[in-house]
């Protein structure tokens, strides 16, 4: 224990409280010795100080020890104390009463010291093992809470506006840090980079794997324009990071180019969702030849494709997190594609469709806990200029 | 819940899987398929899927880490039984093309 133990000793007899805290003074053990002499005392310094042990008295003057017991041991903040009581009366009664009150101990008075001792110890040195627990999660917590902070930091500050194309971005991360994350970069005037990624792996790691793509796109400028050779380079970097850490994370990802003067989108996918296309008419998911995820085996070839959006038309983008949830009445994970949403659907769906499942999935994850992060971006022509 | 059943035969081992493939439990029937190959050295693998029901993407990893596993060490890695469901998934992330998946046990055995 980094601080001597904290004990408490409760009873409304001085010359016992003074003989316990004699026994104690003899196992060689140093420790903050706390007396009180009857419950409201027992109360005030449980409260006050952060206690490792209590040695109770079961008859005292305003109450009964098993009160305090069953009150400390009903309170998420002390439960982990753990209690002794002692008790005159050695029967099976009082000894159930204590069980009941969730005592962990008893002893008998007159109090043996040698048993005294060899239970304090005992008891002290488990609560030194929780309380190195407890530090530990509490670091780990902190951990977390500083990688969700760092996930954050990495998404865009703002979605780029253009006169002629609406770009929507919906990001919900779980509670959990999971791995969606996506980007803007703004090659040009004319180009905007748009990239979606789930990362494979969940909490601190997944953060720093973030951390690792943010870092290599930035390094990857001279194929911002390419993006097959852009998600190339990016695969072999991040099998080389996987593997040289020994690791079995991998990236799914839709990276592309948006020729703002156009409209046409250039990209290439790794093993992500297939991108959306939707219109009046229908919805088509573009499906891809070539593309394993990132990271998994090195010199992947992944290929270029292209479209072009006209009037009413919508590109939509999206993580595998919707297929957590419960949508249109389907159970959570009885979807394994986008289109699997619009089965009971008048056919064939249509951009309304698409738009009605998009406010069902923000009206969700406005209300609920999800176990995965959601995100999608959808890219349409601003139908005002048109 | 997923549950990982092992088996080890002269040649290869069996890993016959049931449930779902999903987060929360997927790591530990990761671990336990990798310590089963490593204790015994043998990476020549039949990875049953017939009774695999869900699988989201950390399922996926678990089907890679064992592909990448028995790749290192020079074995051979055969995944059967995948429902329509699985097949699309891991069809959708294109491993079927670096995945050997066959239909049934008999087809696996008979590769290896």
């Amino acid at each position: 224990m980094a601080r001597n133990p904290n004990v408490l000793l409760v009873d409304d007899y001085e010359v016992n409280l003074e003989l316990l805290e004699a026994y104690l003074d003899l196992s060689g053990i140093p420790m903050n010795i706390y007396k009180a002499a009857n419950c409201a005392e027992a109360y005030s310094w449980i409260e006050r100080v952060s206690l490792d042990l209590v040695l109770l008295d079961v008859m005292l003057p305003d109450g009964s020890g098993y009160d305090v017991c069953r009150s400390m041991k009903s309170t998420q903040q002390y439960r982990g104390i753990p209690v002794i009581i002692l008790t005159a009366l050695n029967d099976k009664q009082s000894m159930l009463e204590g069980l009941k009150a969730g005592a962990d101990e008893f002893l008998t008075k007159p109090v043996d010291s040698h048993e005294l001792i060899l239970r304090v110890k005992n008891l002290l040195k488990m609560k030194e093992i929780a309380n190195d627990l407890d530090d530990r999660y509490s670091q780990l917590h902190r951990e977390l809470v500083i990688a969700t902070e760092l996930q954050k930091s990495f998404l865009p500050l703002s979605v780029p506006q253009y006169d002629n194309v609406d770009i929507e971005v919906l990001y919900k991360p779980s509670s959990y840090i999971g791995g969606d994350f996506y980007d803007f970069i703004r090659i040009d005037e004319h180009h905007l980079g748009v990239l979606i990624c789930d990362v494979k792996g969940h909490g601190v790691a997944s953060a720093m794997i973030t951390a690792t793509i943010k870092f290599q796109l930035y390094d990857l400028k001279q194929y911002y324009l390419e993006p097959e050779k852009l998600l190339e380079q990016l695969n072999d970097r991040l099998e080389h990071f996987f593997s040289s850490t020994g690791n079995d994370y991998f990236v799914t990802a839709v990276y592309g180019v948006l020729h703002l003067d156009d409209v046409t989108f250039c990209y290439s996918n790794a093993g992500h969702g297939y991108p959306c296309l939707c219109s009046r008419d229908g919805l088509t998911m573009l499906e891809n030849q070539q593309g394993l995820p990132l990271g998994i085996l090195p010199g992947m070839v992944y290929d270029r494709q292209q479209v072009t959006l006209t009037r009413g038309q919508e590109l939509f983008l999206y993580t595998d997190g919707i297929y957590e949830i419960e949508l249109r009445g389907k159970a959570a994970r009885s979807c394994s594609s986008l289109m699997d949403f619009f089965e009971d659907v008048e056919n064939p769906p249509t951009i309304t469709e698409l738009h009605a499942l998009q406010q069902e999935i923000y009206r969700y994850t406005a209300n609920h806990q999800i176990a995965d992060d959601i995100n999608y971006i959808a890219i349409r022509l601003n139908e005002q200029e048109e | 819940m997923c549950q990982a059943h092992l088996e080890k035969f002269d040649s290869y081992l069996t890993a016959t899987l049931s449930g779902e493939l999903i987060l929360g439990c997927t790591s530990e029937i990761k671990e336990q398929v990798k310590s089963f190959a490593e204790a015994n050295q043998q990476y020549n693998i039949i990875v049953d899927l017939t009774d695999v029901t869900f699988i989201d993407s950390s399922g996926l990893g678990a089907l890679i880490a064992w592909f990448k596993m028995a790749n290192q060490q020079q074995g051979n890695l055969v995944f059967c039984g995948m429902s329509d469901h699985v097949r699309k998934v891991v069809g959708y992330a294109k491993l079927d093309k670096i995945f050997t998946l066959v239909d049934t046990l008999d087809e696996a055995k008979a590769k290896m």
